[in-house]
């Protein structure tokens, strides 16, 4: 007999074989949505581990009785939380789960439990910022606690984890403990608190407290399985259209110099959010499998037609929770007043919590404050563009249908020119938003002369449009709007197959060999989609960061966010001192033994990371200098594993030249040098070592940072700049030192070629004047695939200023930049990329070196 | 006495679903989930309910629980009434 999927009145659904079978779709499903992230390695390994156990438990927990469910989905819960930050934050983080319930239950009055709240927030906040830095608090504490080694002392793992619980959930869950009567559960209030997929997502949807309890299997379970399914292969499909956005259109602000560079950048700024609601979908995804039926995340946000829609579309939780939390309440409390004006100041309110929330969600997530006035004039603005679309909507009213209505075309490009106008104004707003500050922005808009007018101009145009089409069409249309059967049909059958189909196409195009078959730029595309590592941009802000603890980390750089919490605190060590006042920043410590990058660096007495070597040139000896910043200079790699000593190493067994066979390579790299003080290094240490060879290596795009980075970083200082090319191209930008980084930046972008070969000429003129051999090596970085129009110019940069250039582009290619990189978080190589750059350099150096020894004299003398 | 579900249904086809057909709208049709009643109108359906039966309903009272279909803001009403 045949059974009726949507029959909902079943009690034991594994008896009916057409239930069987969608169920064992679902399970299909979920097996190839579990090998497709696999695949496409979208997340970290614990992450992984976390959702394939969540499709794992879903299975059990199906096959459960009903009464024995929620009691496992707490287990597996906190299974999750313990082998993700193990037993002593997870018993640590229950004790603080335990201590809010408790207070929550209090038969106390409700301004003294959310003072009690307060005063437990404030206390783990401190703890938050950092516990080392608050000994009078830990003095109080027994010292099995406060001592770091103790079986009971936590890490910093747990407070993220702990805010991400916490800090909205106690609240809803408060607000629900005031007002709903029904008995108090403990397995459900737990489940609530450290639901599974939370501890490896600490951005999580606001999940309000009493659907997730109401919601609990409310409809058909099956229904509740295959939405669960199809969202998180909804997520899934976002999180990998935001990887391809975030590799191949996300623009360095400093690269801002007119309005298609300004639109590029605000659209991958806002485009970039669908990664947060990729997140959000496949985590309520897994709620669902669960049983806890809860609604969309986001729906659609991109097409939404008026500030009100994108509100309500944006984060569906977020703005249920600041309605129920703030709007309401205030509103209520007001509406005496009038409903207009109560409208206006609940709705200030909710922006300003909004505001507000967001830097309070971000303290608990990076332990920082993020308080930056672009950041709440971004809110000002949307919370006044909401009050004003909410007056309109008050007296006009705003079009609802039960049906799908009847469209006429006239009635469309109505709603599209609406959307266009919402889509710019929000996608600018976002561009600000996400900007380092608003001069920074500011600036980025005047360097595309008349760019804020023309989007004005163009939000105007279409919202005039938008009125008149409206107009037109109301007036043609019929009164009666919709003729179809109002109510939403649930398609599951659709959805069904529909889903394992899209899965299975995924999981096809995830195979080399396939998609391996599609033209190249597509082919491409997937290969790049595929790798998890961080953009260009945000591997610039790594450098930044490593030059000058300038880490630019903004909310929307959630991949950047996600690394640096997992980049331990004293990564980095210090291995250089400064040089007060003189062009060359800084130096190695001569003698300097001590950890950096996870292994540990030692200095010779020269200040050279490297071997002990005379300073004289021993009889038949051949010299090499190697100068350079952290890549030659070996960061995460020990001593003996930089590709110099490799190389090195290689030669004192089979020397370029046979009549040789004593070959020295110094390594006088320097983390962080540019390649504008490489000439002073060249003039001021290293010709003291008799060189016959200097060899700079360089990376690609060292032009353009010559300008948006290392320049930029002397002017403020005050140091006098001893180089006239260098001089010349400050006064041709108008650059002056009173100027902000950022316009210092956009002013010396269009001189970068020519700074590099300045910096480059001096170099090969110190050579010439010291008989040394300018060798020009050009190391890509373990992530970049090298654009090569700048690279063919860097090139002949080099080579016109008289270097010999060997560009090493090729020499990463056979593997994936996560097989090179020292850490997920440092892109410097690790043994096998220092490897792979010796060897390299072996076959492309071994000739030119061969060459220039066999012109120089047995006595050691340096080559003409 | 006054015919509440009915009424309910008059003032929410009157102030939201101009020219929609009264039998698409039913009793359990939903309402917050379909989009008729978002923040704006919940507050305005909110003053129509207080006037018209001289009730109070308090913030928390505005979810789906309460006004997610005619009948359950039948029963909030019913509930409320002396």
């Amino acid at each position: 007999m045949k059974t009726d999927i949507s029959d909902s009145s079943y009690t034991s659904w594994l008896n009916i074989k057409s239930r069987r079978l969608a169920f064992g779709v679902i399970i299909a499903q979920l097996i190839l949505i579990a090998l497709v992230i696999d695949q496409f390695n979208l997340f970290p390994t614990t992450t992984k581990f976390i959702i394939q156990l969540s499709f794992v438990c879903f299975v059990v927990h199906a096959l459960l009785p009903i009464r024995l469910r929620l009691l496992f989905f707490l287990a597996a819960s906190l299974f999750s939380v313990f082998y993700v930050i193990g037993y002593a934050n997870s018993l640590w983080l229950l004790v603080l789960i335990g201590s809010c319930i408790s207070i929550c239950h209090l038969k106390k009055a409700f301004y003294l439990k959310v003072t009690l709240l307060v005063s437990l927030g404030i206390l783990f906040a401190l703890f938050r910022i950092q516990w080392g830095l608050y000994p009078s608090i830990a003095s109080f504490f027994p010292s099995f606690l406060s001592d770091t080694n103790s079986f009971f002392h936590w890490t910093d793992a747990l407070w993220p984890i702990a805010g991400s619980m916490l800090m909205f959930r106690v609240m809803l869950y408060l607000y629900e403990t005031e007002h709903d009567k029904s008995p108090f559960s403990l397995t459900h209030a737990l489940s609530y608190f450290v639901m599974l997929p939370n501890v490896c997502f600490p951005l999580f949807p606001v999940v309000d407290y009493k659907r997730f309890r109401r919601n609990y299997f409310n409809e058909d379970e099956i229904k509740i399985y295959q939405r669960g399914a199809f969202w998180i292969l909804r997520g899934f499909i976002h999180l990998l259209v935001y990887r391809f956005i975030y590799y191949n259109f996300v623009i360095d602000p400093g690269m801002v110099n007119n309005f298609s560079s300004i639109t590029q950048f605000s659209l991958s700024a806002y485009l970039l959010y669908i990664q947060v609601s990729g997140q959000f979908h496949l985590i309520v995804g897994i709620l669902l499998l669960f049983g806890f039926n809860l609604p969309e995340t986001n729906h659609l946000y991109y097409f939404a037609s008026s500030f009100n829609d994108f509100w309500r579309r944006i984060n569906i939780y977020w703005k249920d929770f600041v309605m129920k939390i703030i709007y309401y309440p205030v509103h209520f409390r007001l509406k005496k007043f009038g409903n207009i004006p109560a409208i206006i100041i609940a709705t200030i309110a909710v922006f300003f919590a909004t505001w507000a929330l967001h830097a309070y969600q971000w303290f608990w997530l990076r332990g920082e404050w993020l308080l930056a006035p672009h950041d709440l004039l971004f809110w000002c603005i949307l919370g006044l563009f909401v009050v004003v679309n909410s007056i309109i909507e008050i007296r006009f009213g705003r079009k609802r249908s039960l049906g799908q209505g009847r469209k006429t075309i006239i009635g469309f490009l109505a709603h599209t020119c609406r959307v266009c106008a919402t889509f710019i104004t929000i996608c600018t707003l976002w561009g600000m938003w996400s900007s380092d500050s608003l001069a920074q922005w500011l600036t980025m808009m005047e360097n595309t002369e008349n760019g804020l007018p023309i989007i004005i101009a163009v939000i105007a145009g279409l919202t005039g449009l938008a009125i008149i089409l409206g107009k037109i069409d109301s007036a043609l249309k019929p009164k009666m709007q919709s003729s179809r059967k109002a109510g939403h049909t649930f398609q599951f059958h659709k959805l069904h197959y529909a889903t394992l189909a899209l899965t299975a196409f995924l999981f096809a195009l995830g195979y080399p060999e396939i998609y391996r078959m599609c033209p190249e730029q597509v082919s491409s595309a997937i290969e790049k989609t595929r790798f998890s590592a961080l953009n260009r941009v945000d591997m610039i802000q790594q450098e930044r960061g490593y030059y000058e603890d300038l880490i630019g980390v903004n909310r929307q750089n959630l991949a950047l966010m996600s690394v640096y919490n997992k980049r331990p605190k004293d990564w980095k060590g210090e291995t250089t001192r400064a040089r007060e006042g003189d062009f060359i920043t800084s130096e190695l410590i001569p003698g300097f033994t001590g950890a950096s990058r996870g292994v540990t660096v030692r200095v010779n007495k020269w200040g050279m990371r490297d071997r002990e070597y005379s300073k004289s040139l021993p009889p038949g000896t051949v010299r090499l200098a190697i100068l350079g910043a952290s890549h030659p200079f070996g960061s995460g790699v020990e001593n003996d594993e930089t590709f110099e000593n490799v190389l090195e190493n290689l030669w004192k067994d089979d020397p370029p030249l046979d009549d040789y066979d004593n070959f020295e390579i110094l390594n006088f790299s320097v983390g962080g040098r540019s390649p504008l003080e490489q000439p002073a290094a060249l003039e001021q240490v290293v010709q003291e070592f008799h060189p016959a060879i200097a060899v700079l290596v360089v990376h690609p795009g060292d032009s353009w940072r010559s300008a948006a980075e290392f320049l930029p970083r002397y002017l403020p200082s005050g140091i006098k700049i001893p180089y006239k090319y260098i001089n010349d191209v400050i006064s041709d930008a108008g650059v002056t030192r009173k100027m902000s980084r950022f316009e210092i930046q956009q002013r010396l972008m269009p001189y970068s070629y020519r700074l590099l070969a300045g910096a480059y000429k001096e170099f090969v003129n110190v050579c010439n004047q010291h008989r040394m051999n300018p060798i020009l090596v050009i190391l890509p970085r373990t992530y970049e695939s090298t654009d090569s129009e700048t690279i063919q110019k860097e090139i002949e940069i080099g080579k016109s200023a008289g270097f010999t250039v060997l560009p090493l582009l090729d020499v990463y290619n056979e593997y994936d930049p996560s097989d090179l990189m020292i850490a997920e978080w440092d892109e410097h190589p690790n043994t096998l990329g220092h490897k792979l750059i010796a060897d390299e350099l072996n076959r492309k150096l071994s000739p030119i070196v061969a060459d220039l020894a066999a012109k120089t004299h047995p006595d050691g003398e340096t080559i003409q | 006495m006054k015919d509440i579900n009915s009424e309910i249904k008059q003032f929410i086809l009157k102030e939201f679903l101009p020219g929609e057909d009264p039998n698409n709208l039913t009793d359990s049709t939903p309402l917050i989930d379909n989009g008729i009643l978002d923040s704006l109108a919940i507050l305005q359906l909110v003053s129509f309910l207080e006037k018209e039966y001289g009730i109070h309903i308090e913030p928390h009272e505005t979810d789906e629980e309460f006004l997610g279909s005619i009948v359950t803001i039948e029963s909030l009403v019913r509930s409320k009434l002396p």
